[in-house]
C-alpha cells in the first residue's frame, strides 16, 4: 500500500520510529509508576503523581490552603521523600555489602537485596514488587516514601475523598482504606510502621534487624513527639486536628510511648512466630534488645555497670543481660517483670515468647487509648522527675534520654518560652559529643550518668515557675523505674 | 350622431384614400426622427471625440471603486473587433480582461470552475455577474442574492463533474435542514485535549457536593485579579464564564480566506495554556513557591529536564528544599543530635531528574494524549507546522460571527457546555463531544422573511424582532485566496 505524503504526515521510516518512541514512552510511564498493574491484578497504589496537580495537591507552597500544595511542600522538604534514592547512596552500598558482600560485584544481587530488606520502608512499594526478581528501577526508588504510606492505598478511596461528606473519623473505618493520621494513635501507627516495624502490615515485611544494625544501619529509637515536630508539616498547623498534638505534649509522648512498645512487642511475637514457620527468620532476635547490654566497651575502666552492681539496675538494664526493648520499656510502670522476663529469649522459647508479646501488644495498645483521653499535668511530671533525679542519677544513658524527652514534653506544656532544657542537656546525650570525632559507631559509652544528673536538676531548678496550670491527671505518668 | 344622416352620409366624412395623403403630423414625426438620429449621431461623435467617460457609464460606482470613476479603461477595454470586417467582439478576450482587472486588486481563485461540465464552462462568469458596480455609491457588491448561488447549487449534478466535494450537497435551495443539511464539520470533535467544560462551568469548578473548590487563594498571584469577580476575597471560589477563555478575535486562518474575515469578533481567540489554563494548572517543580516560575508548558522535555534540575539545586542552595542525604531536623534527637546536612546540595541526581520530568509527563497525560507530549510532537507545535491540539475553526465550510450574536446568551448554541442539573457529576472530559448548536440552532432566525417567528423565541433578544437573513453569503464566501483549497 503506497503512502499518500498528503494524507501522510510523516514518512514510514519516521511513522515506525514515532510509534516506537510512543510505545517506549508509554510503557516508560506504566514501568516508572507502574503501580497501575502488578501480577495481572490492580494495584491498590495509585502513585503520587495521580496527587500532583496544581488544583490538587501540587501547588505552589504556601499558596491557598494547605491541602492544595502538600505535595509540593512535601517533596522539597520532607526527608521521607528522598528516602528511596538514599538507598543508591555510599553509606547504602556499605550495608548492603556488608549483609551480602557478593551484592559488591553484582547490580541484580545488590537489587535482590534492596527489594527484600529495604524498599518496603524506603518507599512506597508493594508486596509484589518487593519480591520482585527483576532489576530495582531508580524510578522506584524517587517514589521515597509517598503519600500511600500514610494516608493508605489510595485507589479504595480516591473517589471517595473529595467528596464533601468525606469528613470526620469515619472516613478512617478499615473498610475505606484511608489511613488515620488526625489522632494521636493513628498518626503514631503511622509512623510505628517502619519506625518500629512488622511483619505483617500491608502485606509487607518491615524487619529492620540485627543484621542491617550490625551492617551499619541506625537503630530505631523512635519518639512521636520529636518526629512529629520535625517531620516538615504538609497540613494545616492551624487546624483543629493539631489542636489535639499542640494542646498537650506530654499526651503526645506518652500515647507514643505506649503505641511503640505495643508495636515492638507485636514485632517480636512476629518475628517468634515466623521462625516457628521459617528456621530462616532469625530468632533470637537481638534488635528486640537493648543494644548496649551487649556492645559495651571491653576496657575494665570504662565498663560501667558491672554485674556485681545489681542493685543500680532493677531492670538489669545494660548488665550484660538481653533486656527487651530498653528503648520503649524504660518507667512503663504497667509493664510487670513477668511480662519482661517472658520476652527476655534466654528464659523463654519462641511460642511462649510469640504469646507474651501479643499480651504486652494488647495491654499497651489500650494505654495508648486510655492515654489519648487522659489529662497530664507537667508540673507533677517535673516534680516526680526532680525527685528521682535527686535520689539518683540516672542507671544508663536509656534512662537518662527518656527523663529528657519528659521533662523536655512538661516543659513545652508549661509554655515556659526561656526554657532552656534542650540547649543545656541535648548535648549531654549525643553518641559523638566529640564534633571532630568521627566514629561509625552509635555508642553513649561517653556518657556521665553523674554530669546529666547534675545538669538535669540545675535546668528544672532553675525553670521559671510554670505559667499553665494543668488540672492533675486520674492517670499521670511517671518516669519511676519500677515495673 | 345626428338622426337624419344616412350611413353613406357618415363615410363620406373621411376620404377613402385617407392613408395615400402625407399630412402635417407625418411632416412631423420624421422631422422628429431625423432630429433624433442627428441628436445621436452628434452625441456619440462627442463622446467618441471625448474619450467616452461618465457618457457610458450605467451609474456612479460604489464607493470602494470611486477612484476608478473616471478612468474607465481600468476595468473596460475598447471596442476591438475581431477582425477588421466582422463587427462583433470575442466573450473570452473580454471576460478575461475585465477579470484580470478585478484581480489587480482581489486576487482570489475561482470558485470550483475546474468541476463544471462543458456547457457550464461556456457560461458568463464575469465577476461583474455577481457583483454588478455602476449601481450607485451605496452599492454593497458582496452582497450576492441567494439566486445566484441556486442557480448551481439548486442541482450540483447538472452544472459538475462528478469528482466534486462529498459534503457539499447537491440540492441547496434553502437555509433548513431538509436542503441544505446540518453543518458537516461538527459530526466529530477533532480536538486531542482532554477538557471538563461543564466541571469548568460550576463554581470552584467541582460538582456540587465534591471538596477541593478552586479558590481565588489558590490561583497564579499575578493572575487572581483576572479572575477575582466583584466583591470577591481570597477565600471565595472561582467562578467562570464563557469569556474567561474564549475571547473575540480575528479568523485564524485569516491567511487563506478573504479579508474581512479578520474582523474583531467574527472568531474566537484560539485557546492557549498560557493565557487560559495557567492561573489554575501551573507547571510546578518539587518545592515551587510563590516567588519562584512555574515550568514553561510545551518546552522540549531535554529543556524541561535542565530546568528542574536548576530549580531543585536552587531551592536546595536556598534551603527551602531538601537533598536526600540531609538529615537535618529542628529538634534534637537524643544521642543523634540536629542530624547533618548534605555535602553537596546542588548535586541533583540523574535519578531524581527523570523521576521528576516523568512526574511531569504524568501531569501532562491529564489532559494530553501520549503522542502530544512526545518530543517530536512538541517541536513541530512550536514551529507551528503541527494541526492545532484543539481546532482553531470548527465551521470549516462555512463562517460565524459571534460578535454579531453577542447578545445572545452562550447556552443557546452550547447548551452542553453548561453544567446540567440531571447530570450528578461530571463526565472525566468531554472532548470527544461537540458542543455547537447544529442547523436547528441557526433556522429559527435566519429563516426566509416571510416566515413567522416560530414560538419560544421571544426572549432571545429580550423581545426585539428575531428576524435575520438567510442569505448564503452570511455564512459562505465564493472565493478563495489563489492557490488556497477550500
Amino acid at each position: 500500500m503506497k503512502c499518500n505524503p498528503g494524507l501522510c504526515c510523516v514518512s514510514p521510516p519516521d511513522f515506525g520510529r514515532l510509534v516506537i518512541q510512543l510505545m517506549i514512552f508509554v510503557s516508560s510511564i506504566f514501568i516508572i509508576f507502574g503501580e497501575a498493574v502488578a501480577d495481572g491484578q490492580e494495584s491498590p497504589l495509585v502513585g503520587r503523581a495521580s496527587c500532583a496537580a496544581s488544583t490538587c495537591h501540587g501547588g505552589a507552597v504556601d499558596r491557598g490552603p494547605a491541602w492544595n500544595h502538600a505535595l509540593t511542600k512535601w517533596l522539597a522538604q520532607d526527608p521521607h521523600a528522598g528516602a528511596g534514592l538514599l538507598l543508591r547512596d555510599e553509606d547504602s552500598r556499605a550495608i548492603v555489602t556488608a549483609l551480602e558482600p557478593q551484592a559488591a560485584d553484582s547490580k541484580e544481587i545488590f537489587d535482590q537485596v534492596l527489594r527484600k530488606r529495604c524498599i518496603s520502608c524506603h518507599t512506597t512499594a508493594t508486596a509484589s514488587e518487593c519480591k520482585s526478581d527483576q532489576r530495582l528501577t531508580d524510578a522506584l526508588l524517587a517514589r521515597g516514601v509517598s503519600c500511600e504510606s500514610c494516608h493508605g492505598a489510595a485507589r479504595s478511596w480516591l473517589a471517595a475523598h473529595v467528596q464533601s461528606d468525606w469528613q470526620g473519623s469515619q472516613r478512617f473505618q478499615p473498610q475505606t482504606g484511608l489511613l488515620d493520621t488526625e489522632s494521636v494513635i493513628g498518626r503514631a501507627d503511622g509512623c510505628l510502621r517502619c519506625h518500629v516495624g512488622s511483619r505483617r502490615e500491608d502485606g509487607l515485611i518491615r524487619d529492620m534487624n540485627h543484621d542491617l544494625i550490625a551492617a551499619g544501619h541506625p537503630a530505631l529509637r523512635f519518639d512521636l513527639l520529636l518526629y512529629n515536630e520535625n517531620l516538615p508539616s504538609h497540613w494545616d498547623e492551624s487546624g483543629t486536628v493539631e489542636q489535639a498534638f499542640d494542646e498537650s505534649a506530654l499526651r503526645v509522648r506518652s500515647v507514643g510511648r505506649a503505641s511503640s512498645l505495643s508495636a515492638a512487642a507485636a514485632l517480636s511475637g512476629q518475628r517468634a512466630a515466623d521462625h516457628q514457620s521459617d528456621p530462616g527468620v532469625p530468632w533470637p532476635e537481638l534488635s528486640d534488645y537493648d543494644c548496649f547490654a551487649c556492645h559495651q566497651s571491653l576496657s575494665i575502666s570504662e565498663y560501667r555497670l558491672p554485674a556485681s552492681e545489681k542493685n543500680r539496675s532493677p531492670l538489669r538494664i545494660s548488665d550484660g543481660l538481653p533486656i527487651w526493648n530498653a528503648w520503649h520499656t524504660i518507667g512503663q510502670k504497667e509493664l510487670s517483670r513477668k511480662n519482661l522476663q517472658a520476652l527476655s529469649p534466654q528464659r523463654i522459647g519462641a511460642k511462649a515468647m510469640a504469646a507474651a508479646a501479643s499480651n504486652v501488644s494488647s495491654q499497651y495498645r489500650q494505654q495508648a487509648i486510655n492515654h489519648e483521653k487522659a489529662t497530664f499535668d507537667p508540673q507533677s511530671v517535673i516534680e516526680q522527675l526532680r525527685s528521682v533525679l535527686q535520689d539518683s542519677p540516672p542507671r544508663d544513658w536509656h534512662e537518662a534520654a527518656i527523663q529528657y524527652l519528659s521533662a523536655d514534653a512538661a516543659v513545652r506544656d508549661l509554655k515556659s518560652k526561656q526554657s532552656t532544657l534542650r540547649e543545656q542537656l541535648e548535648p549531654l546525650l549525643r553518641f559523638n559529643r566529640d564534633a571532630n570525632e568521627n566514629t561509625l559507631y552509635q555508642s553513649p559509652a561517653k556518657f556521665d550518668p553523674n554530669e546529666f544528673q547534675k545538669a538535669m536538676l540545675d535546668a528544672l531548678t532553675s525553670r521559671p515557675p510554670g505559667d499553665v496550670a494543668v488540672t492533675s491527671a486520674a492517670e499521670v505518668p511517671t518516669i519511676t523505674d519500677q515495673p | 350622431m345626428s338622426a337624419g344622416q344616412t350611413g353613406k352620409q357618415r363615410s363620406q366624412r373621411i376620404q377613402i384614400d385617407y392613408f395615400r395623403h402625407r399630412g402635417g403630423l407625418f411632416y412631423l414625426r420624421c422631422g422628429c426622427i431625423v432630429a433624433g438620429l442627428v441628436a445621436a449621431g452628434l452625441y456619440g461623435a462627442l463622446v467618441i471625440g471625448r474619450g467616452g467617460g461618465s457618457h457610458l457609464s450605467t451609474g456612479p460606482l460604489a464607493v470602494v471603486h470611486v477612484s476608478f470613476e473616471n478612468d474607465c479603461q481600468q476595468c473596460h477595454q475598447d471596442f476591438t473587433p475581431l477582425a477588421s470586417d466582422a463587427f462583433r467582439i470575442d466573450p473570452e478576450s473580454s471576460v478575461s480582461h475585465t477579470e484580470q482587472a478585478c484581480q489587480k486588486c482581489h486576487q482570489v481563485d475561482g470558485h470550483h470552475r475546474d468541476l463544471l461540465l462543458a456547457d457550464w464552462k461556456m457560461v458568463d462568469q464575469n465577476c461583474a455577474i455577481c457583483h454588478a458596480d455602476h449601481q450607485g455609491r451605496q452599492r454593497d457588491l458582496t452582497a450576492v442574492v441567494n439566486p445566484l448561488c441556486s442557480q448551481c447549487h439548486s442541482d450540483l449534478s447538472k452544472v459538475c463533474t462528478a469528482n466534486r466535494s462529498p459534503v457539499v450537497r447537491d440540492q441547496v435551495s434553502r437555509f433548513d435542514l431538509e436542503s441544505h443539511g446540518d453543518f458537516a464539520s461538527l459530526k466529530s470533535d477533532p480536538g486531542r485535549v482532554k477538557f471538563d467544560h461543564r466541571q469548568h462551568m460550576l463554581p470552584g469548578q467541582v460538582d456540587p457536593g465534591s471538596k477541593g473548590a478552586m479558590t481565588v487563594s489558590m490561583l497564579e498571584a499575578t493572575r487572581r485579579e483576572q479572575y477575582r469577580r466583584a466583591g470577591q476575597g481570597n477565600d471565595d471560589l472561582v467562578s467562570l464564564d464563557c469569556s474567561s477563555c474564549h475571547q473575540f478575535a480575528g479568523n485564524p486562518d485569516a491567511h487563506v480566506v478573504l479579508a474581512g474575515d479578520q474582523e474583531l469578533g467574527r472568531y474566537l481567540k484560539p485557546i492557549s495554556f498560557d493565557q487560559h489554563c495557567s492561573a489554575c494548572h501551573s507547571m510546578n517543580p518539587p518545592g515551587r513557591t510563590e516567588d519562584t516560575l512555574p515550568l514553561p508548558h510545551a518546552a522540549p522535555w531535554s529543556e524541561i529536564g535542565l530546568l528542574l534540575q536548576t530549580k531543585i539545586a536552587g531551592l536546595r542552595q536556598l534551603g527551602t528544599a531538601r537533598s536526600p542525604r540531609d538529615d537535618t531536623q529542628p529538634a534534637p534527637i537524643p544521642g543523634e543530635g540536629f542530624g547533618s546536612a548534605a555535602n553537596n546540595v546542588s548535586i541533583v541526581s540523574a535519578a531524581e531528574v527523570d523521576v521528576a520530568l516523568k512526574a511531569m509527563q504524568v501531569q501532562c497525560l491529564k489532559c494530553h494524549d501520549s503522542a502530544s507530549i512526545t518530543d517530536e510532537a512538541i517541536n513541530t507545535a512550536l514551529a507551528g507546522t503541527s494541526t492545532p491540539l484543539i481546532p482553531a475553526r470548527w465551521l470549516r465550510h462555512g463562517i460565524y460571527d459571534h460578535a454579531a450574536h453577542r447578545k445572545m446568551d452562550c447556552r443557546y448554541c452550547h447548551a452542553d457546555a453548561y453544567p446540567n442539573e440531571a447530570m450528578s457529576s461530571s463526565p472525566p472530559d468531554d472532548h470527544q463531544q461537540v458542543m455547537i448548536g447544529g442547523i436547528e440552532t441557526c433556522t429559527p432566525c435566519h429563516r426566509p422573511a416571510d416566515v413567522a417567528e416560530p414560538e419560544g423565541l421571544s426572549d432571545l433578544f429580550s423581545g426585539q424582532p428575531t428576524w435575520a437573513s438567510d442569505d448564503c453569503i452570511l455564512c459562505h464566501r465564493y472565493h478563495t485566496s489563489v492557490g488556497v483549497k477550500r
